[in-house]
């Protein structure tokens, strides 16, 4: 039988030992490489996820303002053309059948019915009715497609916006802003700004019962501000969130804002009323000319 | 005096268990935040103090101590398994360890019975030929097993924040160092010691404050969330 001395037997337990040990360590230090390795490949793939979510829904924004003004366009090229043909030819009928003397004579039946006070009326009457629906398609493109946000930014067409609104509503919507102050950002941010806005007032006159709403835009600390406040009802954002047909313009504004890097508040600014406070931050407008958004300008230039 | 002569004569042992004081401390500062887990390892720190201390005071007025070393090898591995037991989400491990905890009891006890002859005869008491080997396999595994868990669920984003893992590090630290060390206590630890082994004696010593002070710094970083894993 082999007996191993003092000697053989502390070396052995010296490497052992040491091997032991190193094990441990490098078992401690795997851990904590590998751990963070594998947290920041998730990361990685939480972000890839994170950034395609946010092209979809860049994409699907930029199809819905398409398709905006793609029936915009149809309106005025197709249906605005049509009405205003028609309003031609009810002039032109009406020059004949008041001015033509030859029908005056005319002792026709046929004839006579067309001279008479009712045939004057309903005339007028479908007179009136074009240009009122002229009027009304003109509104609508200029809701589809605001085009002075374009040509003149954010502020004038958040103006224009409540201009319509007081045409419009028995409720008085006033604008804070300092128009110097506000610098002009990239299409897809005031576009994204103005909808959040549009979508704030018209949720206050649907549901808060309100008969003021007041909007403000300023600076922050280096991030745009807008609030929509009224004095309306109120409403709890969180609950509101979680119903499925009353929360989907909180879910939009959120979406919105997601592609813009915005976020929104919402606050009770009293004992009535409500508050949403949108902050963007500031980006400086691309030199790259943005894609025009008035859709007649735009078949204007295909044309050319 | 005695006790000061036997601190003057084996410096590392004596601050192997002095150093107790600094986790102890350390758990004491932060026992308002202390989950169950962590409560056995304050009151193991407790016990280790009082059993080392006493140890030394045995040793130093040279009457044999390692019956209270043979005693306290069960109740040192219930603390450790039962904190993994609280740390351990599956329900089979858990059940496992229980079951080990359990059964590790009788069988440090055999070995204590195995290994001396005479249990009466106080004054030349042995050291269990295998419950400390059983017990730094059984913790070892315990501790990889928890490494692996953490590695495969990903539910710990800061690793070196998190408490548990630095207990974990000084019990693989502890144990490892100490498996190959634990079968020759049977031969080493006699009054007419044949088998020197050298500067190696010292190596549970400094194993022992590498894993205090790992256990110093998982206590300091608890805080009143640190259950929540991503804090």
């Amino acid at each position: 039988m082999t007996t191993f001395t003092p000697e053989q037997i502390r070396l052995a337990l010296l490497i052992a030992t040491s091997a032991m040990l190193m094990m441990a360590g490098f078992a401690i230090v795997f851990v904590i490489y590998y751990q963070k390795k594998q947290l920041e490949q998730e990361k990685k793939l939480r972000d890839v996820e994170k950034n395609y979510q946010l092209m979809l829904l860049e994409t699907a924004l930029h199809s819905e303002e398409s398709e905006r003004r793609r029936i915009a366009q149809d309106l005025h090229d197709d249906i605005g053309t049509m009405l205003s043909l028609t309003k031609l030819s009810l002039n032109q009928l009406a020059k004949l059948i008041y001015r033509d003397p030859t029908r005056k004579s005319n002792t026709s039946p046929d004839a006579a019915s067309l001279n008479s006070p009712r045939a004057e009326l309903t005339l007028n009457k479908a007179h009136s009715l074009v240009e009122e629906t002229i009027v009304h398609v003109r509104r609508i493109t200029r809701d589809l497609v605001p085009t002075t946000l374009d040509q003149f930014g954010l502020v004038a067409a958040i103006e224009e916006f409540i201009n319509r609104m007081s045409e419009n509503y028995a409720l008085s919507v006033h604008f804070h802003c300092d128009g110097q102050e506000i610098p002009r950002q990239s299409p897809r941010v005031e576009l994204a700004l103005y909808r959040i806005m549009q979508e704030l007032v018209n949720n206050a006159i649907k549901h808060a019962n309100c008969d003021e709403i007041i909007i403000d835009l300023h600076l922050e600390q280096g991030k745009i501000e807008m609030q929509v406040t009224d004095n309306g009802q109120g409403f709890d954002a969180a609950t509101m969130k979680t119903s499925d047909q009353a929360g989907l313009g909180l879910r939009n504004i959120e979406s919105r804002l997601s592609v813009i890097n915005g976020v929104v508040k919402y606050q009770k600014p009293g004992v009535r009323g409500s508050r949403a406070q949108v902050q963007i931050p500031v980006e400086p407008q691309s030199s790259v000319k943005p894609e025009p958004l008035h859709p007649f300008r735009r078949a204007a230039a295909a044309r050319g | 005096m005695a006790f000061f002569t036997y601190i003057e004569r084996y410096p590392l042992a004596s601050s192997a268990v002095f150093f107790i004081l600094v986790p102890l401390f350390v758990a004491g500062f932060r026992y308002s935040h202390l989950n169950t887990a962590f409560r056995f390892l304050f009151v193991y720190l407790l016990l280790d103090l009082i059993v080392g201390l006493w140890m030394m005071y045995l040793a130093a007025h040279r009457a044999n101590n390692i019956l209270l070393l043979n005693l306290f090898v069960p109740l040192r591995y219930a603390f450790f398994s039962g904190m993994f037991y609280y740390y351990f989400r599956s329900a089979l491990v858990k059940r496992i360890i229980f079951y080990s905890i359990i059964a590790f009891g009788p069988f440090a006890l055999l070995d204590i019975y195995a290994s001396n002859r005479d249990l009466t005869d106080l004054h030349n008491h042995l050291v269990g030929k295998y419950s400390q080997v059983v017990e730094s396999v059984l913790i070892i595994f315990w501790v990889l097993l928890y490494f692996y868990e953490i590695i495969k669920t990903l539910q710990v984003s800061n690793i070196l924040g998190y408490p548990f893992f630095w207990i974990c590090a000084g019990l693989l630290i502890f144990y490892s160092g100490n498996i190959f060390y634990f079968p020759f206590w049977y031969y080493t630890n006699t009054w007419e010691n044949k088998l020197q082994v050298g500067l190696i004696d010292d190596i549970p010593f400094i194993v022992e404050l590498i894993s205090l002070f790992l256990f110093s710094i998982g206590l300091w970083h608890i805080h009143s969330n640190h259950d929540d894993l991503h804090s």
